[in-house]
């Protein structure tokens, strides 16, 4: 809220006076493509985006018994930037069991492994696993760009693991804005 | 070996008049504060030390000064301070005319037991220090004084001093004579005058009893300068008188060290002293002094192969009432040391030694053959003082240790003898005029620092020479097995603590239990980090505690594994490679930052093929997930367990060195390395 404050200030500042050098403001926003249906990830913004960091939330829906989701994020790194992950629903943290996350950032891809360890409880139903954090380029034009998964999997709790079929995963578009 | 001792106070200040009188201080010393109070403690340890060569002004002055004065006469007070001749002699040099009024309570209340050597003294000496009193100007000092010489007073206080005391006889003659010493010192016209009566014979003190005639024409020769006190001379320290002093044996000479010898001493009484030195209480002295010299005390010190014996029964020399038993000038000190009945003589006071000073205890010539001494009630003082003097009669002058036997003033403890002053007592000078006894070898077979000629336990290691009876037998030969262990004490090497086993690690003939550095390497057992392996460094590379001599498993980063590798570290007798890391050992996970994590002579080697369990070629969720199921399982026959393609390690469990691995090479691309070059 204080950031918010603050910008609000700027910009007035910009309006009010004509020999004051303007700043230009980048945003970034995220539009997925799918509503959530049975046995699907799907992307869409969380409800804490702001317009300097958008975050990514990967909404399961109807998947049961989830060890591990594995996945790579394929992104244009001239629009956004990676800047990180946290843990959202109790899809992998049901029953207090630890995730361990395992991160391979390379420009334009992230692969990312969420799996579950320790005495955790099964979760069965719908839930969000992650939010991806992505901030705007500094200094790039307005655009927007395709924001897709590669290679995910996911797999269960089964002795041993056996990956999940017929899960379809969504992506979407960051949207780049320069105020 | 004993720590140097801290020199007491007294001792202390002597040295400090030694500096001062070359001007030159040492860091932190500073002479004696004029006036300055020294504390009552202070003043009782200065008045308890025994001044073997005496107290004269200057002693007095850097023992105690002026201030001491207040606590010198609450000590003269007291019946039961054991050295009131130290008292009053003190005093005589440092009180005002006031302390008339406490030694002449002293003289009205005389010692219950006069036979007390150092009480004796006190008496003797009161007069004395009222002359020396009365000459700083004290009237009511010289008035006591003509008062205990008038006609036919017979010594007023003072006879009633004597029949109070009542064992001495001819005290009062004797507490006389000391008046009219004390006049002599006063050296005032009344004083003066008052001799000349009485050696005239116009006035007769006593009318019963000894002439007092001579004794007042040798006070009118020491007032007439005929023997001048040489106050602040160092008389008091070259006390010895006679023939000229040789030089100590040299080293050269030493071939007789490798026999131990011992010096017969013969000795009398004369025949006025109250308290006599008897053959055993002198057979006790003697044996006293022999295991001070005998024994190695300290760093400095050596276990000198020499001892001191009693040489006769002790007779008797001079008439009663000779005067003789009380030393108060030149003549008297030489017919006492020219007398040849013995070399050493005991005496009641000695007042006169190249000088005159105050309560000597004793007097020699350096070198030569006659002592004379007084009688001290404490042993160990009496022993150091014997000695000490015939110390001068083999060639030795005084030292500035004052844990020497030779040093000049006897504080109790003293103990030492350098190699010189050994040498000296082995090759006494020839006009010592004593014939030594050969005693055997210079041996010490129980390596208890006490040569074997005087140890009163040859075969059992006790330095401290402990004989509880008194009969000459080491307390710890009294007993055949002392500690109980089976080993008589003779042969054991550790005869007070049970050692059944005689273990003696470096073979040094003493046992282990009682060997506070069984390895010799300098480090004491209690704080040696390997007490039985010789380490002097101390060495402890891993910092556990056990010197890397003694430590099984040197293991610097506390991983279990050691360098070198042995089979007492605690994750096996493989080498750890790098020592000073925790993720390098052996089986730690290869990692990929360089290093040769596992040990197998090769860094970052890794092949993603080798983590894809699942043959896609690539270490993805899949592999992650398997082991996220296994997770903490563990197999004896891991091989047919579903996990064993992700138990990286090989080590039977599923575990956090799996999950290291696997988040290294995780997201790798087969087949290739993980790491990148």
């Amino acid at each position: 809220m204080i950031a918010v404050a603050v910008l609000g200030a700027g910009i007035a500042g910009c309006g009010g006076g004509g020999r004051k050098r303007v700043v230009p403001t980048e945003c970034l926003a995220f539009q997925g493509h799918s509503a959530p249906a049975a046995s699907t990830v799907v992307a869409r913004q969380g409800s804490g985006s702001l317009c300097e960091s958008v975050q990514v939330e990967l909404v399961l829906t109807d998947v049961a018994d989830v060890q591990t989701v594995d996945f790579t994020v394929d992104y244009d790194f001239d629009v956004a930037r990676y800047e990180g992950l946290s843990i959202a629903g109790s899809v992998l943290t049901s029953g207090g069991a630890t995730v361990n996350v395992l991160e391979n950032e390379s420009p334009g891809k992230v692969s990312i492994d969420l799996t579950r360890f320790g005495t955790g409880v099964d979760f069965n139903g719908s839930g969000s696993v992650v939010r991806l954090i992505f901030s705007p380029v500094s200094g790039a034009a307005p655009a927007t760009s395709t924001m897709s998964f590669a290679s995910p999997q996911i797999f269960g709790s089964e002795t041993p693991p056996q990956e999940k079929p017929g899960i379809q995963w969504f992506g979407g578009e960051l949207q780049l804005t320069v105020n | 070996m004993n720590a140097v001792r801290r020199p007491s106070r007294g001792i202390r200040r002597i040295l400090t008049a030694l500096w001062v009188s070359t001007a030159c201080l040492g860091p932190g010393e500073s002479a004696a504060e004029p006036g300055a109070a020294p504390s009552e403690a202070d003043v009782r340890d200065a008045a308890l030390a025994v001044y073997i060569h005496g107290i004269d002004e200057d002693v007095a002055v850097l023992e105690i000064g002026p201030g001491g004065v207040g606590p010198l006469k609450a000590l003269l007070a007291d019946p039961e301070f054991p050295r009131r001749d130290n008292v009053v002699a003190f005093l005589a040099h440092l009180a005002e005319d006031d302390v008339t009024t406490d030694l002449l309570a002293l003289l009205q209340s005389p010692p219950r037991s006069p036979s007390v050597p150092e009480e004796d003294r006190a008496l003797l000496l009161a007069p004395q220090a009222l002359g020396r009193v009365a000459s700083r100007g004290g009237p009511r000092a010289l008035a006591a004084l003509l008062e205990m010489t008038e006609h036919d007073a017979e010594g007023g206080v003072l006879a009633r001093t004597a029949r109070t005391a009542g064992a001495a006889p001819g005290l009062r003659d004797d507490l006389v004579e000391m008046a009219i010493r004390g006049l002599a010192l006063s050296g005032a016209s009344e004083a003066v005058e008052r001799l000349t009566d009485i050696a005239a014979g116009r006035i007769v003190p006593s009318s019963e009893g000894r002439d007092p005639r001579s004794a007042a024409e040798s006070a009118l020769a020491a007032v007439g300068g005929r023997e001048e006190e040489t106050p602040g001379s160092s008389s008091a320290d070259t006390p010895e008188v006679g023939e000229p002093a040789v030089a100590a044996a040299g080293i050269a000479d030493l071939d007789q060290n490798l026999r131990a010898h011992v010096a017969p001493l013969t000795y009398t009484n004369h025949v006025d002293v109250p308290s006599p030195m008897s053959d055993a209480r002198l057979d006790d002295v003697l044996r006293e002094a022999t295991v001070r010299a005998g024994r190695d005390d300290y760093e400095e010190d050596v276990a000198c192969c020499t001892a001191v014996r009693r040489e006769g029964s002790g007779g008797a020399f001079g008439t009663a009432g000779d005067g003789r038993d009380i030393i108060g000038n030149e003549n008297e000190m030489n017919a006492v040391l020219g007398a040849s009945s013995a070399r050493v003589k005991v005496v009641r006071q000695i007042d006169w030694c190249g000088g005159a000073v105050m309560n000597i205890v004793g007097c020699s010539f350096l070198p030569g053959s006659s002592i004379v001494v007084v009688r001290l009630s404490g042993i160990s003082a009496e022993a150091i003082l014997w000695i000490h003097e015939y110390g001068h009669n083999v060639g030795l002058g005084h030292t500035g240790d004052s844990r020497d036997i030779m040093f000049g003033t006897n504080n109790g403890s003293n103990r030492g003898l350098t190699q010189t002053h050994c040498n000296a007592y082995q090759l006494p000078a020839p006009q010592a005029r004593i014939t030594l006894e050969d005693i055997g070898a210079c041996t010490d077979d129980d390596l208890d620092s006490v040569h074997d000629a005087v140890d009163n336990c040859v075969n059992v290691p006790n330095n401290s020479q402990q004989d509880a009876n008194h009969d000459g037998i080491g307390d710890a030969c009294q007993v055949p097995d002392i500690d109980g262990d089976g080993v008589l004490n003779e042969v054991d090497n550790c005869p007070f603590i049970s050692n059944p086993g005689q273990a003696d690690l470096e073979g040094d003939g003493i046992g282990d239990p009682c060997d506070p550095d069984d390895d010799n390497d300098g480090a004491i057992d209690s704080a040696d980090n390997c007490p039985v392996v010789s380490n002097p460094a101390q060495a402890d590379g891993d910092d556990d505690g056990l010197g890397d001599a003694c430590d099984d498993c040197t293991d610097r980063d506390g991983d279990g594994f050691g360098s070198p590798g042995t089979s007492f570290c605690l994750a096996g007798s493989n080498a750890d490679c790098d020592d000073t890391r925790t993720d390098v050992r052996p089986g730690a996970p290869e990692l990929c930052d360089g290093r040769d994590n596992d040990c197998n002579l090769v860094a970052d080697d890794l092949l993603c093929e080798d983590f894809d369990i699942d043959s896609d070629n690539s270490v993805d969720g899949r592999e992650v997930a398997w082991l996220a199921r296994a997770f903490t399982l563990c197999s004896a026959a891991p091989v047919s367990e579903w996990w064993f393609p992700v138990d990286y390690t090989a080590d039977g469990c599923v575990d956090g060195d799996d999950l290291a691995i696997l988040s290294t090479v995780w997201s790798c691309v087969a087949p290739g390395p993980v790491c990148s070059p």
